[in-house]
């Protein structure tokens, strides 16, 4: 296939790879001659969209695809022997013991009613000679490998007792204990918070090293593709576009889509907004002081509160007119709680919001319907934050009709058709049903809705993190020239340090509920003061475009 | 001006209208938004769910038949006699004191349904007490005298069978030469039913430009977008029966005579509508416990959810058995003690029937609402009620605009489901004997009937087949279609 592969038997071969689903709408190609080739002891890396068929390869090349699904044609190789014509008891001793795999989601692929220990020792006791207590020492070992502490009393506890890093740690020890010699990593750290996701990294580096084994890295990830990979494939709607050793693919990419992928990444924008300091006889539009948002733990039949979550344990900031505000944090950080708790979805315990003055939390009835109008939301789940039931026209229209926006129904009704126009959707959008837009133009309606009730501030919450690398750029723009033309202010929540870099006035970090750095974003991230701050940023992993740098860039 | 004869509402009749009314809006509704078509028309592409809803379909025109109640005019000189004294038609006495002796009723105080005009060439009454099906003499020896001598032998049935001159010879031949006619009848009604669908094919605009021929065979090897073919075969069966009973049952009863001689034929037909009733009218009495009360405890959470959880777990911990066996006696005793309220025995028992619904549905709302209360708890947590919520949208405008739809599925499921245990329900609870009025055709009251005589010898064996193979097939269908239906609705098993 590949005359550079030169004496090399590749350890797995596929070849023109065509795998179908049938749907009610008839058969489409989600995998079309899909070919690739895995070296020992080599790390490849799968990149692209989602919907571009890259999951649907992993799981073609373990045949266990859903059953809509099936291989049309197409050979897979492993070891020179030709996996798709096992029989599918010889398959179950190809699946553990020659490939392992790990999966996105740690919480959910680990059996929450039976010990880690149990759960390595099922496939040691499957694939391997080792038996009773023999098993057990050899998952304890395995456990120190993955640098689990404590290995000899953690066996023994179940998955809800070890957090999310620690249960994809786990994983790892139970897809190579049996010794695979190729590793499929289906977004291993997808879920994780970019602390952990560089320590999970890390630890499978080493281990590819120990073990000499191949990976099979599937990510949307470039800047992880940078940290790991040796070889790159971009993959685009079931088709492979691209294959190039790493550093040839981010220096000279060949293909016009990859091209394309690089330029939209936030950093090659560079940073759209620039710090101005506010001015001093403005008073700022919203100002939070000593917020406590606690969720009180009941305990008993008359359930008593025993004592309380602190979510958000005194959050200071003020957003100025026209400010962008990012709050960065990790998952658990709280920094979605404050948002929920301005706008008081959520009570609030103490302290005060004060949106121009006025104190949001002593606000009822009629006087906090009227402020609602001042603020709005925008969620990170464009496909959670629609209803599937109802017309696009008949969602923007809801918090117009709620709020007493416009006079009638046909002047709401030409409003939200100009709002839709003015998030870059056609008007007909408006008779139409969620479920017939893409991700980004979902997030467009989302963004639409918002507006339709004139607030001055929105609480933007991760609302791109569900989103492709390309549609985010847009979506980012989208909401920038919105700030440029209606003066709005965001309180931008993310995690995504690349999109704080790229629009962010100021910058807050929240770390355990508490604001432990805030201030101008280029100062802020250029010099970090505190060592949460600093550590959060190093574990950005950064990928080199033609010669500069750029941190974190979800594909 | 005097009219042949008056109509009758009942509760339920009015209800089953009602209901049937909700239905076709419903349905006029779902014709009209494209997502909710497909999804109804994914549970017809079914097979077995096509051929179900046919038959379904067709116990529900038995039922709605038989909802139309009317009391026939009298004969003038009957009348006349009810002028002065009492109604002479009345069999129950108690009906008599209904219709005060002022008051000229020229209406007969037994209410006759569209279906009970409609069986009456194929309903023949006089028989003493069992008869097998198709036969010619009774079951039972009785003494006659021939003669002047006393004989001990099985009568000739007095109504059935009378077209024989020698019921010995001439029966075999008879029979078979009715039941040929009758299956060739019944392929004819086929034949000509599966042109008419043709005929509507044919202008379907799915099916532009093929000619009836290529319809045809299209329809027979399944090549269309609907499984008509197994519509046509369920149809075609039941044509087939119809067409067998519509010879033979004029002159024989076909499916034999109960204990006081009732042809079991119209016994099983007239029980249709009442297990109709209970499988729909209770579910309509559930709904609005299960709907109010497990979407407000999802959605408001806190106090009142605790209050709801233990009034639903409360009530789940009696046995419903129990529960409705107390509930009906006292209610029969408040129907026996009134009886001047009710102007025919119909009315009394259907408002006992409309009562067992009430109750059958007030003892089982709870399943419906733990699962609208679970799927609310996960819905309200979704980001369009959270957004809803920070537009300050009142919360009965979200409950009824955003979490109603969204677990509309779920009821729906829910009630199609429900349907044959409800019908099962019944027949057990008639058996025990706290279900319907004992004057009520009902499969339960049939069942009843027949145990004693299953310990007899030879076994009377057809009284129980008779209800057994009619509530078998109702519940089959029902349940097959509940299926589909699910399988259509339910989002877990969609392609995604």
């Amino acid at each position: 296939m590949n005359a550079a592969t030169g004496a090399v038997v590749p350890l797995l071969e596929i070849s023109k790879l065509t795998t179908r689903i049938d749907g009610s709408a008839g058969t489409f190609t989600v995998l079309d001659h899909v070919s690739l080739y895995i070296n020992p002891g080599e790390t490849l890396a799968v990149v692209g969209e989602s919907g571009s068929g890259k999951s649907i390869a992993a799981l073609s090349i373990m045949r266990l695809l859903p059953e809509v699904a099936h291989i049309d044609h197409g050979d897979v190789a492993l070891h020179a022997e030709d996996l798709l014509a096992l029989p599918e008891s010889g398959m179950r001793n190809v699946r553990g013991k020659k490939i392992g795999m790990i999966f996105q989601e740690p919480a959910t692929s680990l059996n929450p009613v039976l010990t880690v220990g149990q759960q390595i020792m099922e496939v040691l006791e499957r694939h391997t000679k080792f038996r009773g207590v023999d098993a057990r020492d050899e998952a304890i070992r395995w456990l120190k490998k993955v640098e689990i502490l404590d290995p000899e009393r953690r066996i023994d506890e179940y998955p809800f007792q070890f957090s999310g890093g620690m249960k994809q740690r786990v994983m790892i020890a139970i897809a190579l204990c049996a010794g695979p010699d190729l590793l499929i990593a289906d977004e291993p750290t997808t879920a994780l918070d970019v602390t952990i996701q560089a320590q999970i990294l890390d630890l499978l580096k080493s281990l590819q090293k120990e073990i000499s084994m191949s990976i099979l890295l599937i990510t949307h990830d470039l800047g992880v593709v940078a940290h790991m990979a040796h070889r790159v494939a971009l993959m685009k709607d079931g088709k492979v576009l691209e294959v190039a050793e790493t550093r040839e693919f981010f220096t000279a990419p060949k293909h016009p889509y990859a091209q394309e992928l690089f330029s939209s990444l936030p950093q090659r924008v560079g940073r759209a907004v620039s710090y101005r300091p506010p001015d001093p006889n403005e008073k700022p539009l919203l100002e939070v002081v000593g917020m406590k948002v606690h969720f009180p733990i009941r305990r008993g039949l008359l359930k008593r509160t025993v004592g309380y979550v602190k979510a958000v344990d005194g959050v200071t900031f003020e957003i100025n007119k026209g400010e962008t505000l990012a709050l960065v944090g990790e998952s658990g950080s709280g920094k979605t709680t404050v948002g929920k708790g301005i706008l008081r979805l959520i009570p609030t315990r103490m302290g005060q919001i004060r949106y121009d003055g006025i104190d949001v939390l002593r606000l009822n009835g009629e006087d906090l319907r009227a402020m609602r109008r001042n603020m709005q939301i925008i969620f990170q789940d464009p496909f959670a934050s629609l209803n599937p039931k109802m017309r696009v026209g008949t969602i923007i229209e809801e918090g117009m009709m709620a709020l007493g926006v416009g006079a009638n129904d046909a002047e709401r009704q030409v409003r939200a058709r100009r709002l839709l126009e003015q998030v870059g959707l056609v008007r007909e959008s408006y008779d139409r049903f969620p479920h017939e837009f893409s991700g980004g133009q979902r997030q467009r309606v989302a963004i639409a809705r918002a507006l339709a009730v004139e607030p001055k501030l929105i609480i933007c919450d991760e609302p791109t993190s569900a989103l492709d690398v390309l549609v985010q750029a847009q979506i980012l723009k989208l909401l920038l020239d919105l700030q440029k033309d209606l003066g709005l202010s965001y309180l931008f929540i993310t995690h995504n340090i690349a999109v704080v870099e790229f629009l962010a006035h100021r910058v807050a970090v929240m770390y355990n509920g508490e604001i432990v750095e805030q201030g101008d974003a280029e100062e802020l991230l250029l010099l970090p003061q505190h060592p949460y701050t600093q550590q959060l940023l190093a574990a950005v992993p950064t990928v080199e475009i033609g010669g500069e740098e750029f941190v974190n860039t979800t594909a | 001006m005097e009219f042949p004869f008056r109509p009758l509402f009942l509760w339920t009749d009015v209800l089953v209208f009602l209901l049937t009314a909700a239905v076709i809006v419903y349905f006029m509704r779902v014709r009209r938004d494209v997502n909710q078509r497909a999804t109804w028309l994914r549970a017809l592409r079914n097979p077995s769910g096509m051929a179900s809803a046919v038959i379904l379909g067709l116990f529900v025109l038995v039922g709605l038949l038989d909802s139309m109640h009317f009391r026939p005019l009298l004969p003038p000189q009957a009348a006349a006699a009810g002028a002065a004294k009492a109604p002479p038609a009345a069999k129950d006495a108690k009906d008599t004191k209904a219709a005060p002796a002022v008051v000229v009723s020229r209406y007969a105080p037994t209410a006759l349904s569209v279906l009970d005009v409609l069986l009456r060439p194929f309903n023949l009454e006089g028989e003493r007490t069992y008869s097998e099906p198709l036969a010619t003499h009774a079951f039972v020896k009785e003494n006659r005298e021939e003669n002047g001598r006393t004989i001990r032998d099985f009568p000739r049935l007095k109504v059935a069978a009378q077209h024989l001159k020698d019921p010995v010879s001439d029966w075999a031949w008879d029979v078979t030469w009715r039941s040929a006619a009758g299956l060739l009848l019944g392929v004819v009604m086929t034949l000509v039913a599966t042109a008419g669908l043709v005929g509507l094919l044919v202008r379907h605009p799915a099916q532009k430009g093929l000619s009836y021929g290529a319809i045809f065979s299209r329809l027979w090897s399944n090549q269309l977008s609907m499984p008509w073919r197994a519509a046509v075969l369920a149809l075609g069966g039941a044509l087939l029966l119809a067409g067998l009973v519509i010879v033979l049952a004029p002159v024989y009863h076909v499916l034999g005579t109960d204990k006081v001689g009732k042809g079991l034929l119209y016994l099983s037909m007239k029980s249709v509508r009442t297990a109709l009733v209970i499988g729909t009218l209770t579910t309509l009495f559930t709904l609005p416990f299960a709907l109010l009360l497990g979407i407000a405890a999802g959605y408001f959470k806190g106090r009142i959810d605790d209050i709801i959880q233990y009034i639903y777990t409360t009530l789940h911990s009696i046995p419903s058995v129990l529960l409705i066996a107390a509930s009906v006696l006292i209610l029969s005793v408040q129907l026996e003690s009134n009886p001047e309220l009710f102007a025919t025995a119909a009315e009394r028992a259907d408002l006992r029937l409309f009562f067992l619904c009430l109750i059958l549905g007030v003892t089982s709302w709870t399943g419906l609402c733990r699962l609208l209360r679970g799927e609310t708890l996960k819905l309200r947590e979704l980001e369009y009620i959270q957004a809803a919520q920070a537009f300050g949208v009142a919360h009965f405008r979200i409950i009824w605009r955003h979490i109603l739809p969204n677990v509309m599925h779920l009821i729906l499921i829910s009630v199609v489901m429900e349907f044959s245990g409800l019908v099962l329900a019944e027949a057990v609870l008639s058996y025990v004997g706290v279900g319907v009025d004992p004057s009520m055709i009902s499969f339960g009251t049939m069942i009843n009937a027949a145990r004693m005589e299953m310990s007899r010898e030879p076994v009377v064996w057809w009284s129980l087949t008779a209800a057994f193979c009619f509530m078998f097939v109702l519940v089959l269908a029902a349940n097959l279609f509940a299926d589909s239906v699910r399988d259509a609705f339910d989002p877990r098993t969609h392609i995604r």
